[in-house]
């Protein structure tokens, strides 16, 4: 064989092993695609397939085989339900509202300064707080035997508590208020992130030097293209504030509750009959959230001609800048007393007997914790390895998803979409349904289930942290990576991968944070029977007895603030000499 | 630790009772024992009170040492929760392998259960203990809620409808439900009740729908839509007067009898309520209540139950439940569990069955709970009662 021939060979078979390459690279990004539509979409095609049945009057359990409406019938003649939905719908739509205003006055105002490095601190420990927990803080602080009437109290001398009414005015104005600190401080968060990709510093000088203070500058030229890319998470926080039963629970009102409190009323009603309303209910409640995001997105329109015209006069200052400004000074100080609550709740757990008026703990004690330590052996260990595991697989299928549709940007939104629907549905309506068929599989109870159930909502968190980096890397970086001889796979992971290692350490983070925050799943899905730590601190909570929240809260509070500290510290030790990498602002 | 955190993995392979037959239907108490030995038993039991909770971790570890059993404990935080899974299982097809081996229950739960045929039994003739319970002088054993129980659960314990109130802030308490309301007014916004459907606060309702009502009303049958209205009468207008003088001028309430007691621990309210007579003891024990807080009873008489213990059919470890049954209802188990500083819930085994010796073991400092002080037992009306008080009300209160 002669010096050409071989090397007409050798070129063969290097075009051929380059085929093959990006043959495999395709035949794999297809599969990914396909399984992971078939999965979110499979699991939310079960789950709502598991109450529509039953919504109208299909369940052979309790021996109702035939289609009726019985379960709509009993479902609008419950007693104040008209005013149940509506609280839900205006909660939902004001508390989103307030959250987006609040975190992105306070993002203006204190982006470029070292204000931003203590907000987004404050920002993360309440996004890091569990609904429960944010919420009993708030009834020990604003109660009239809480924190704040105590200090009262020292004044006026009173020894009796007064009697107004908070929480649970009917409005649900306490429900708004504790939804608010949670939702301002998610997007507070995901604003933060989407600003960096915005890089606001050009932009804000350019405004500035119009003469536009930093709040409008902000408004006309920063916030839209920051409000596309958390737009999505304006609907989560949305469709959440709107369907989610812990904080109603505590700070709704009772008469009428918020629909999904109804719904769980239904839910541990022993009479088997109230599963047909339930059912019912639940695809109502799915409804209202969709309700809920049209008039947002109706919203969206009327403020974009707002903004719009607001742009084009040309005004600067006024009154709306004074507001703001005013928001600017009491969205931190409300954070800080969300904390503070969160403080005192996790002190009163090392209490014994600290009630009205007392400022300080009449004595100290550690039988709580004693007690705790028992049972939280087990739980702990569920809690871990779920985490774990969840936030790996996360991450993996995100990264896997991301990549396979990096040249199918249809492919890419349709996968989008279909990971955010089970945000959109309510928890309980998706896993009470998805529960029917996990039943019949005999699969639940199982590690693997409950794997899955968790997936299904960490992963979009996890495709949230990720997509926004992923689309911001240079594609020129890419391609020249491909022009010096690396195939798909080698490009993947010696330039994609270390360029995302913030993201991807804060999605396993954010991850991490979502399982463990998952109550109702775990409960469902584990057949309870991986109790973790969060099952078994609602489970205790039944007590009432405030030291036990108390140190529940301690406990989910620690957990995911570690997860969030180990996901900002990792990348500034790895890349210690590359600032831009480290995902900092 | 390290075995704890393998755990989960393990049990992700297996761990599953499905290949574990039922005990045939003459099978001999020791060949149950024998297939008992290795199972695991899962009890959903509620988990609201650190002292039961203390207690179910103790008969764990004896069940363990004495048969060889893996009893878990799945905390409820309300025992609807198991039944809506025992319902799911049975909606999906699921005979065998079920997810509950055991469950603490009574009334409505039960009643539930059983009319669609989710119980295992009858099965209380074949536990040996059994026979240390005086059913035939105990109505509350035979009837729960009005329910015939028919050897479909077992009797575990007793509970009796109690008020507490804090001696330190309030000399004597109302003693009727028109002292209630009497001394409601006087002391407008320091009373209060759980709001149904809670446990408690419903049963606050049926006690005092019994009272109150019209001395002909029979209580043992479910009411047709006119004998309820008749009945219920006095007391929706009771309520009506007792409402705008309670706590927050009744425009919310409690949403459980624990959060009633933490009213009462902070200084909001002066009476809380409770279906268990030693409560309010541990509740003191454990610091979650001021040490000067009492109970007592309305002269009239105190709404009063049985609580039950009940084998799903779809269990798959029956033999292990009915081994663990038959353990709690031994007299140690029940002793302990009325010792009122382990937990005090009172025994339901007959003392004239028990010996000398068994009947040593229990301890009763201090556990002696003077009936006079709590007025007649009143039984438990039918459970259809309950369900159209809970629509009266929430018609009336909760819009």
């Amino acid at each position: 064989m002669d010096g050409n021939a071989r090397n007409r060979l050798g070129q063969n078979l290097c075009a051929i092993a380059y085929a093959v390459r990006q043959f495999m690279a395709n035949v794999l990004n297809k599969a990914v695609i396909m399984v992971l539509l078939l999965a979110c979409g499979g699991t939310v095609v079960l789950g709502l397939g598991g109450v529509i049945g039953p919504a109208f009057g299909y369940l052979p359990a309790i021996g109702a085989n035939n289609i009726s409406l019985d379960g709509w019938v009993r479902f609008w003649s419950a007693p104040g339900i008209i005013g149940s939905i509506l609280l839900s719908l205006s909660t939902g739509l004001a508390a989103t509202l307030l959250a987006l205003i609040v975190s992105q006055v306070l993002l203006a105002l204190s982006y470029g300064r070292s204000r931003a490095r203590s907000n987004e601190a404050m920002a993360r420990i309440l996004l890091a707080a569990p609904h429960v927990s944010l919420a009993l803080a708030l009834v020990f602080l604003l109660t009239p035997s809480g924190v704040m009437m105590r200090l009262a109290a020292l004044f006026t001398g009173a020894d009796l508590p007064l009697d107004y009414l908070f929480p649970g005015d009917g409005f649900g104005g306490a429900l708004i208020f504790g939804l608010a600190i949670k939702e301002a401080a998610f997007l507070y968060v995901v604003g933060a992130v989407a600003a960096r990709e915005v890089r606001p510093s050009p932009i804000l000088a350019q405004t500035a030097s119009l003469g536009y203070g930093q709040l409008r500058g902000w408004m006309i030229g920063v916030f839209p293209a920051i409000y596309i890319r958390i737009r999505m998470p304006a609907f989560i926080a949305l469709a959440f504030a709107t369907s989610s039963v812990e904080q109603a629970l505590i700070l709704g009102p009772s008469s009428p509750a918020a629909l999904p409190v109804r719904l769980l009323a239904w839910f541990t009603n022993p009479d088997l009959a109230m599963r047909l309303p339930l059912a019912t209910g639940s695809l109502v409640l799915a409804a209202l959230v969709a309700l809920a995001i049209l008039i947002w997105i109706c919203a969206e329109r009327l403020a974009a001609n707002a903004g719009r015209t607001l742009a084009m006069s040309g005004t600067r200052g006024g009154v709306m800048e004074l507001l703001a400004r005013a928001i600017g000074i009491f969205g931190p100080l409300i954070f800080m007393f969300a904390l503070a609550g969160l403080l005192v709740l996790s002190l009163s757990s090392f209490t014994n007997g600290w009630v009205f008026p007392n400022i300080i703990p009449q004595s100290w004690d550690m039988s709580v914790w004693n007690r705790a330590s028992n049972d939280i052996g087990a739980a702990l260990a569920n809690t871990l390895w779920l985490a774990l595991a969840c936030s790996f697989f996360a991450a993996v299928a995100a990264l896997a998803g991301l990549e396979a549709t990096r040249d199918y940007a249809r492919w890419r939104g349709a996968l989008t979409l279909l990971l955010f629907l089970p945000l959109l549905v309510p928890e309980a309506t998706l896993v009470f349904g998805l529960n029917v068929t996990w039943s019949a599989l005999y699969l639940d109870g199982t590690f693997g289930t409950l794997l899955w159930a968790h997936l299904v909502f960490a992963l979009p968190y996890a495709w949230l942290m990720l997509e926004g980096p992923y689309r911001a890397i240079d594609p020129r970086l890419v391609a020249n990576a491909r022009v010096l001889g690396l195939g798909p796979f080698a490009v993947f992971r010696r330039v994609t991968l270390p360029m995302l290692l913030a993201p991807i350490c804060m999605a396993i983070a954010v991850s991490a944070l979502i399982s463990l925050s998952l109550y109702l799943t775990t409960l469902v899905a584990g057949g309870g029977r991986y109790p973790t730590l969060i099952t078994e601190s609602i489970a205790l909570s039944a007590s009432g007895d405030r030291r036990v929240l108390g140190a529940m809260t301690l406990i989910l509070l620690m957990l995911p603030l570690i997860c969030l500290d180990l996901a900002q510290r990792i990348p500034r030790i790895v890349y210690y000499n590359r600032t831009a990498m480290t995902g900092d602002l | 630790m390290a075995a704890a955190m393998a755990a989960p993995l393990l049990s992700a392979c297996g761990g599953r009772n499905s290949a574990n037959p039922d005990p045939e239907a003459g099978a001999s108490w020791d060949s149950i024992l024998e297939q008992a030995r290795g199972q695991n038993v899962y009890w959903n039991a509620w988990a609201g009170d650190a002292r039961t909770n203390a207690y179910i971790s103790w008969v764990a570890r004896q069940v363990k040492t004495q048969f060889d059993i893996t009893l878990s404990h799945v905390k409820l935080q309300d025992t609807g929760e198991a039944v809506s899974r025992i319902l799911a299982e049975k909606s999906a097809g699921r005979t065998t392998g079920g997810s509950v081996d055991l469950l603490w229950i009574n009334g409505e739960n039960f009643a539930a259960l059983k009319s669609n045929a989710m119980l295992y039994g009858p099965f209380v003739d074949r536990i040996p203990a059994s026979q240390n319970i005086d059913y035939a002088n105990e109505p509350a054993f035979t009837e729960d809620f009005t329910i015939p129980v028919e050897g479909m659960e077992i009797p575990w314990g007793k509970s009796e409808f109690v008020f507490s109130y804090d001696r330190a802030r309030i000399a004597n308490p109302p003693r009727s439900f028109s002292d209630i309301a009497a001394w409601a007014r006087t002391h407008p916004g320091r009373f209060t009740y759980p709001a149904p459907p809670d446990f408690t606060g419903s049963s606050f309702l049926k006690q005092a729908l019994i009272t109150l009502a019209p001395a002909n009303a029979d209580f043992s049958l479910e009411p047709d839509a006119r004998a309820f209205v008749a009945t219920a009468a006095p007391l929706l207008a009771y309520l009506a007067d007792l409402h705008p003088h309670m706590w927050r001028s009744g425009r919310t309430q409690p949403q459980s009898g624990p959060a009633l007691r933490q009213l009462l621990a902070d200084g909001e309210v002066d009476i809380s309520m409770s279906f268990n007579p030693t409560e309010t003891a541990g509740a003191i024990a454990l610091g979650q209540l001021p040490a000067s807080v009492r109970i007592f009873g309305l002269t009239s008489g105190s709404l009063s139950n049985a609580h039950f213990l009940a084998i799903p059919a779809n269990s798959g470890a029956k033999a292990g439940a009915m081994t663990v049954i038959n353990f709690l209802l031994s007299p140690q188990a029940q002793a302990r569990k009325a010792d009122i500083k382990i937990w005090g819930d009172a025994s339901v085994l007959d003392t004239q069955r028990l010996t000398a010796k068994e009947n040593a073991m229990f301890n009763l400092d201090g556990a002696s709970v003077d009936d006079q002080d709590f007025g007649p037992s009143l039984s438990e009306p039918h459970p259809a009662w309950m369900e159209m008080l809970e629509t009266a009300w929430a018609k009336t209160y909760a819009q």
